[in-house]
């Protein structure tokens, strides 16, 4: 089922309001703290994959995947 | 490291090599609207960087690209920086001649960050830098973060100075396209 136009317009009006009460602190870092929870995801999800595989063939899969989908967002 | 140690030791050595900075792109999008997640941290320099003392301050866990590439809109300089442990990257510009690029580099914000003087792009520059990105393809979350910084940001912009800017870049139409948007 597709969200209506009010329902987004709802929730996009809620983060407006919780990033206005942010601090300048977790403003500039929050970005980069997204990234990293995602990253640790991500690594999780590889390692349960592939079990044989050791921490630094996990990081190079990682930006191989990272790699993708920035191609595929440019790609549209 | 994490992507929040990476930023702060990459502005600690630009501060000791005594270069002048302002943080960009997606970081200072956050930092003005709704913050999402970003895998690089942009930097505006004010000159060539002196590479032997900036790898020297950068230490052990951050990795200076040996050789520069050229960014596709002002056509500057760009230097990567490679963190050990993270596919988080940092990307130097040099500052170019473009007049929006001076200007922006002139109007640069102080604030006070985790104990730093941090430089940081105004609002108003944010926003007509991001609009001139969209214009190029695939740039989509472009215009999704002019949005949120309007939308935060509210009357507070100087929209006198963002429409100057917009008129020279020929992003007006868009401007309006995203302002009507938000307030619907």
């Amino acid at each position: 089922m597709k969200p209506s136009t009010a329902l987004i317009g709802q929730i996009f009006a809620e983060k407006v309001a919780r990033a206005r009460e942010m601090s300048h602190e977790d403003k500039f870092f929050e970005g980069p703290r997204l990234f990293d929870s995602a990253m640790q995801v991500m690594a999780a999800g590889i390692r349960d994959r592939y079990p044989d595989l050791d921490e630094q063939a996990v990081h190079r899969m990682l930006r191989t995947y990272l790699d993708r989908l920035d191609r595929l967002e440019r790609r549209g | 490291m994490t992507s929040e140690e990476v930023i702060i030791a990459v502005i600690d050595a630009l501060e000791a090599v005594d270069l002048r900075f302002m943080v960009v792109g997606s970081v200072a999008t956050n930092f003005y609207g709704i913050p999402r997640s970003t895998r690089d941290a942009d930097f505006v320099i004010q000159a060539a960087p002196p590479l032997a003392a900036l790898v020297e301050h950068l230490g052990t866990n951050l990795r200076l690209s040996a050789q520069a590439s050229f960014e596709g809109v002002t056509g500057t300089l760009r230097h990567r920086i490679e963190a050990r442990g993270t596919p988080f990257t940092v990307e130097l510009f040099e500052l170019s001649d473009d007049a929006h690029d001076v200007s922006r580099f002139s109007r640069r914000r102080r604030v006070s960050l985790f104990g730093r003087h941090v430089f940081v792009a105004t609002a108003e520059d944010t926003v007509v830098t991001k609009l001139r990105w969209a214009m190029q393809p695939g740039r989509e979350k472009d215009v999704d973060d002019v949005r949120s910084v309007i939308a935060v940001q509210g009357d507070g912009l100087d929209w006198a100075y963002v429409k100057e800017w917009c008129s020279q870049h020929g992003t007006s139409a868009l401007l309006e396209k995203i302002r009507k948007s938000v307030e619907s």
